[in-house]
């Protein structure tokens, strides 16, 4: 080496050290804390509860905790979300909106490039937006609605904290339902008079007991039942374990009706129906027939709990418009089952005591009212509804439901609502002939068609002009359809702001992102066993806030500090002294029944158990008094007719279930000539929703050359040269992704599954390019189920496949923004 | 060389690598960046450039530097570059830790932050609770390192060619072109692309 040191270092630096040398980042210590091996503490998550080692400031370890005694593999996933390099570190605002904000080229969002700011810059940025918005146009233009799978914890409730925040500030759009259940939702209220989705159904042991046949009818409890609203225990794993055992013993007959054969399926060893996508309907229809023709339904049940019976049994038999008698040849030829099989089925259905479980993904697809109304007639025509071990129910594979109640009271959240009196500072609630709510999937075409008046649930809604959005631990661009749809509306947006502890596809399509820390920077409380209210478990803070991180809690008070209200907004109160208000409200509203110790005890043992609640039977009550105790229906009986909405005079949701068929549709329904795979994308086995897809050493257990899987059938991947491994190309008329094939037995030709939730990754902000990882919302339609419940359709989306053969792009997805073109 | 030259020579290096970890510690603000369009920072980097081995680095933060100055407010354009590769980004950027090129995770705050976290317990040092970064930030161990030079106050020491080979070294190259990966301005890869440079070159002198 030729060079000599001393020569080009002398001088250098001599004269200017001071202004090009910064003050160091290193200083003296103060005395040296003992550190100890680590300690254990305890947290809970929508996986699981645990206890957690932390050594030297860090999270070392997690273990199940005790109360949960069917723990998941996704525990392991959580260390990679609190140490992800996806973490948001900083306040950040994008470049091009910091430099000429609401005349910023929008068509740039996502492209990305962003700037950090301090957290004063960032929330006067925030607070600015929201004054433009309420002064220079009105309520009208901010929606601040929608929400998410918030993470765990009552106190820190990210929904609530921004609503809370953003009203005390002045009026805004909202939303009604959610992407999970929004036809079910809308639709059983009218039928069996509650939501039926989120309702506590019959208890396991009972079911165990008294059912001789249970019919999972698109229902995937054993992968679904993995997470849960609040801190999931698992306690329905025990009855799925004695369900299996039973079905070894053919003491209990289970039935999976589904294109797909199920990881229930497969865990249960149970029997299969495979039926054609989307097709449900023609089915029960047909069913339906059957029992009506052969007279095996109940007409005494019919008689005294049901309303509307004779005005369908037209549409059955071909005496009304469409003039097609309903029988199992007509369903035969639509649903792919055969004729003698359907009534085969219809007869079983009726021989002994049945129960039928439906899952969730049936009215997520277009028109997704009927399936569950006709499930519901179908039910009813089998009379067994409020016996044990008989009827119908909407939400087993949810969140410990079917787990007896305690009855136990769960610790309450933190206010969502300003407090009385109202000190709005903009106290204007003149919408502008706008609607001031709007169906929760439809918010895109309110930026894409301002103005537009649609039909919802019985009333008019015109579309407010939103100009502005805010998202709080809320992932749109994870759970709406249509991506390049989303670009085109994300054009017309003024402001977006996220906030979130991880660069979903959402914070980089927005222009203000702060950053939250994540659950386990923060202490908390939390139910844990959702439905069964089992216990009160404690969220001890792990590690203080990584990086600049901040509580919900904290970036909402400074938000109203802005307009002189943070003192009302966190009522004086820190969080610890929150956290403890809520314990002790808890425990005042269960004295009569459950005795909970003081705070001190509950946070130093880190739970309180109520025990196991008494066996229930769903509608029970009602059986046995249909007056005294009457459904919630606009009669007080089962709807099978519903006068209600047969006013509402809708094309796509009339007066009973009926058969439509679908705009796209798989084994030879529309479209399926050019496109002819149809694409489920259901709940992730691996995540919660698009929840730990940034925790990367979890997700490489289950990637396929670093994308996300497409679960393929054999024949159907054969046709097109591929194999397991290969990377495929996956396409229609409305985009397109990359994802890694998986062969699997499980799924019958024409069908594929990608997981909802795998994050967005296109290869750079224009519409129309290719998404490296795999985002099925890439492909899925925007259309609404119906003018009834307006919800979204997102399986009802065909594609078609190919070998990837060109060059390869990386993931673009698990990193902040970074695309420059 | 005599004690002073000694001194004199380690000042300077201890200088060129705070110098570093100022310029990728945070953005420069507008004062800062004018010191390098016309004044002091100008001056060092035509000092660099003299010589052959940093002549490529330099002229690419100059050429940089010629195209800031045609911008309206170029400090906000410099910060968009730096939080480009520095800030929010993990794969296509270059996050500025050790932990993310050394670790079988690719995970923050693993191994190398620990090892820093020890050296620091033993040297009885904290990182300014202010920078709220984790400890194998690559702006903490360039000042540590200044501050281990100042220390060491020798021509060679055993401690400094360690630290420079286990705790830079090891993941400086990856680091170096990660930036390059990413297309913007190209101050920033010039002055990592010149670090690199420079810890090789001053690590072979030490190790001679």
């Amino acid at each position: 080496m030729s060079i000599s040191r001393r020569s080009f270092l002398k001088g250098l630096l001599a004269s200017s050290g001071a202004a090009l040398v910064g003050p160091g980042l290193l200083q003296v210590a103060h005395a040296a804390t003992a550190e100890e091996a680590g300690k254990w503490k305890v947290s809970g998550s929508h996986w699981g509860a645990f206890r957690a080692r932390v050594y030297a400031g860090k999270v070392q370890e997690i273990k199940p905790f005790n109360v949960d005694k069917y723990p998941t593999d996704m525990l392991n996933g959580i260390k990679g979300i609190i140490y992800s390099p996806s973490r948001i570190r900083y306040p950040m605002v994008r470049y091009e909106w910091y430099l000429n904000r609401d005349k910023s080229d929008t068509t740039k969002r996502g492209d990305n490039r962003f700037i950090r700011v301090t957290w004063d810059e960032a929330i006067t940025l925030f607070h600015d937006e929201l004054e433009r918005m309420q002064t220079q146009y009105g309520p009208w233009a901010l929606h601040a609605g929608s929400t998410g799978w918030r993470q765990t914890g009552q106190f820190h409730a990210c929904g609530n904290h921004m609503a809370r925040a953003i009203a005390m500030h002045g009026y805004s759009v909202n939303k009604v339902g959610d992407y999970s259940t929004g036809a079910g939702q809308t639709i059983m209220p009218y039928v069996l008079g509650t939501t039926e989705v989120y309702a506590q159904g019959s208890s396991w042991p009972v079911i165990l007991k008294e059912s001789k046949t249970i019919i999972l009818w698109a229902d995937d409890l054993v992968k679904n039942l993995q997470v849960g609203w609040n801190c999931e225990t698992h306690e329905s794993f025990e009855y799925l374990e004695q369900l299996k055992d039973k079905i070894a013993k053919k003491e209990i007959r289970v039935i999976s009706i589904d294109p797909v054969v199920t990881k229930t399926q497969d865990y249960l060893d149970c029997e299969h129906q495979y039926i054609n996508p989307q097709t449900d309907v023609p089915f029960m229809l047909a069913m339906a027939h059957t029992l009506y023709k052969e007279e095996l339904y109940d007409k005494k049940f019919i008689d005294t709990y049901a309303l509307g019976f004779e005005e369908f049994v037209p549409y059955l038999l071909g005496e009304t418009k469409d003039k097609v008698e309903k029988t199992p040849e007509w369903a035969s030829a639509i649903c792919g089952i055969k004729a003698d099989d359907i009534r085969e089925f219809a007869r079983l259905l009726v021989k002994q005591r049945t129960q039928i479980m439906v899952g969730w993904s049936i009215q997520r697809q277009q028109h997704g009212e009927q399936p569950y109304w006709m499930a519901a007639v179908l039910a009813t025509m089998m009379g067994q509804i409020g016996l044990p071990g008989g009827g119908i129910s909407y939400s087993h594979h949810y969140s410990s439901v079917g787990v007896s109640s305690t009855g136990a009271a769960g610790p309450g959240g933190f206010p969502r609502n300003p407090d009385k009196p109202d000190n709005r500072i903009h106290k204007n609630q003149d919408f502008n002939g706008y609607s001031s709510t709007i169906p929760v999937a439809r918010w895109v075409d309110c930026i894409l068609e301002p103005g537009k008046k649609i039909q919802a649930n019985g009333a008019t809604i015109t579309l407010p002009d939103v100009k502005m959005m805010v998202f709080s631990g809320c992932n749109p661009w994870h759970h709406h359809q249509d991506r390049n749809n989303m670009k085109k509306a994300f054009h017309k947006l003024e402001t977006v702001v996220s906030i979130d502890f991880t660069w979903t596809a959402t914070c980089r399509f927005s222009d203000i992102v702060l950053p939250a820390c994540t659950q386990w920077e923060r202490n908390d409380l939390d139910l844990y066993g959702s439905y069964s209210a089992r216990g009160v478990i404690a969220m001890h803070k792990l590690v203080d806030p990584l990086f600049q991180s901040k509580t919900d809690f904290e970036i909402f008070a400074l938000l109203a500090g802005k307009f002189g209200q943070q003192q009302d907004y966190t009522r004086g109160k820190t969080e610890m002294q929150w956290v403890e208000e809520l314990y002790n409200d808890c425990a005042t509203a269960n004295k009569a029944g459950f005795e909970m110790p003081d705070f001190n005890t509950f946070w130093k043992e880190g739970f309180v158990d109520f025990g196991k609640g008494e066996d229930w039977v769903r509608q029970a009550d009602f059986r046995e008094d249909p007056e005294i105790n009457a459904l919630g229906t606009p009669s007080g009986f089962i709807e099978i007719f519903s006068r209600k909405i047969d006013r509402y005079g809708y094309k796509e949701c009339q007066g009973h279930p009926m058969w439509f068929e679908k705009s796209e549709r798989s084994h030879g329904g529309p479209g399926s000539d050019k496109h002819p795979i149809w694409l489920q994308s259901c709940h992730p086995n691996k995540r919660l929703h698009s929840q730990m897809c940034d925790s990367q050493q979890f997700r490489e257990t289950y990637t396929v050359k670093g994308r996300e899987p497409i679960y393929l059938n054999a024949q159907d991947a054969q046709h097109r040269g591929i194999k397991s491994g290969d990377l495929v190309r996956v396409f229609n008329l409305r985009g397109q992704l990359l994802a890694g094939a998986v062969i699997s037995k499980n799924y019958p030709t024409g069908v594929a599954r990608i997981e909802e939730g795998a994050w967005y990754a296109p290869i750079d902000e224009s519409i129309g390019s290719l998404d490296t990882y795999g985002d099925p919302n890439t492909l899925t339609q925007d259309i609404p189920t119906s003018e009834l419940a307006q919800a979204t359709s997102a399986n009802t989306c065909q594609v078609e496949y190919e070998k990837f053969t060109g060059k390869v792009p990386a993931v673009t997805a698990f990193n902040g923004p970074n695309e420059v073109a | 060389m005599d004690k002073n030259a000694v001194n004199e020579l380690n000042e300077q290096r201890a200088s060129i690598y705070w110098w570093f970890a100022t310029l990728l510690t945070k953005e420069l603000d507008q004062q800062q960046l004018s010191y390098y369009f016309s004044g002091e920072g100008l001056a060092l980097l035509t000092q660099l450039e003299q010589e052959v081995l940093f002549k490529e680095p330099v002229l690419q933060i100059k050429s940089a530097l010629v195209q800031m100055m045609a911008i309206k407010q170029p400090n906000l354009e410099l910060a968009a570059d730096f939080s480009e590769l520095f800030l929010t980004d993990a794969k296509k950027g270059a996050p500025p830790y050790a932990s993310v090129y050394l670790s079988e995770s690719g995970q923050l705050f693993e191994k190398p932050h620990l090892q820093m976290l020890e050296l620091f317990k033993s040297e009885g040092l904290m990182i300014d609770p202010n920078f709220k970064e984790p400890a194998d930030h690559i702006a903490i161990q360039l000042d540590y390192l200044g501050n281990l030079i100042i220390k060491e106050a020798q021509q060679s020491s055993t401690a400094q060619t360690e630290f420079i080979q286990q705790q830079l070294l090891s993941w400086l190259p990856p680091f170096v072109n990660a930036t390059k990966k990413v297309n913007n301005s190209g101050f920033y890869q010039g002055v990592c692309q010149l670090l690199l440079q420079f810890v090789e070159q001053d690590f072979n002198e030490l190790s001679a």
